[in-house]
């Protein structure tokens, strides 16, 4: 009888291995993070008597140009273990080092948006709003720098010839959190910067 | 049950969808619909865009239907959360009335 070979660290339950099983549990804590902030945010935004349209106190143009750079480097992580998967190490590279590009510029025009928004005075305590906005925005961004250290790191592995079309658990895992990042900034996007 | 992946043309895509949904919701809020209108769509294509990342890019669609739970519970206990203070919500509109 032929007996199929399994890689030894799979979850059992879920047929999946233990290295995704690990980061998923890792974003269950972040969901439960961020979703804690959203929350809270939505109750005082819905209990709040005179909140400010976000259009009139935010640049919404350039809100909306970071949503369009950080959607570009989710396409561009997803073409990265697509790459390593057909065994191109050399394309995985290349997307790789397009992502962490995209990811910097998302912070740097974030820090951009921080600047001009202080200088117009909109600040953490000016309003429960730019608390709001800052602290969200805030701890995100820190999410991006982590996921762009993380990227660097996967870049420098993959210099080293570390990932091959058989092994590539890192980067896929690593892209798990840089979506999750994603996911978490098109919500953002649209009850902060939006409505 | 080994997942599959998908190919460069379907992320090619759903990245196009990505960005169909983000001009859509720019586009609402330009134009200047009522906020009933704006809120509904930006919560839809909102929910749209993270159900695409999380099943194309994040492969929920290819993986065993198991891990759907993983995300499952949490955002689930996010919106026990919100519905639990939302009668706190009522009750200071109600007071202001």
């Amino acid at each position: 009888m032929e007996r199929s070979i399994r890689p030894q660290l799979e979850s059992p339950l879920l047929d999946i291995p233990t290295g995704k099983f690990g980061m998923w549990v890792f974003l269950i804590s972040e969901i439960m993070f961020f979703t804690g902030l959203i929350g809270s945010y939505i109750v005082l935004r819905l209990g709040s008597s005179n909140w400010p349209q976000p259009g009139a106190v935010l640049n919404t143009p350039l809100l909306g140009l970071n949503t369009l750079v950080l959607l570009s480097s989710s396409l561009t992580m997803a073409m990265a273990l697509n790459a390593i998967q057909q065994g191109k190490p050399a394309a995985l590279k290349r997307y790789l080092l397009l992502t962490a590009l995209l990811g910097s510029a998302f912070l740097i025009i974030k820090g951009c948006d921080y600047a001009h928004m202080w200088h117009r005075g909109f600040t953490m305590s000016s309003s429960l709003f730019g608390s709001c906005y800052y602290l969200l925005t805030g701890f995100h961004g820190l999410h991006v720098l982590s996921g762009v250290i993380l990227i660097l790191y996967l870049l420098a592995a993959a210099s080293r010839g570390a990932f091959s079309a058989s092994e590539h658990g890192r980067v896929e895992y690593s892209g798990l959190y840089w979506h999750f990042i994603d996911i978490v900034w098109m919500i953002l996007f649209a009850i902060l910067c939006l409505v | 049950m080994m997942a599959t992946h998908p190919t460069a043309r379907t992320y090619l895509a759903i990245y196009g969808w990505l960005l169909g949904l983000t001009f859509l919701e720019v586009g609402v809020v330009v134009a200047g619909w009522p906020q009933g209108a704006i809120v509904t769509i930006l919560i839809a294509t909102a929910l749209a865009k993270a159900l695409l990342i999380a099943l194309y890019f994040m492969h929920l669609k290819f993986d065993h239907p198991g891990v759907w739970l993983l995300p499952g519970i949490p955002v689930a206990l996010g919106l026990v959360f919100v519905l639990a203070l939302f009668p706190d919500v009522v009750f200071h509109l109600v007071r202001r009335m």
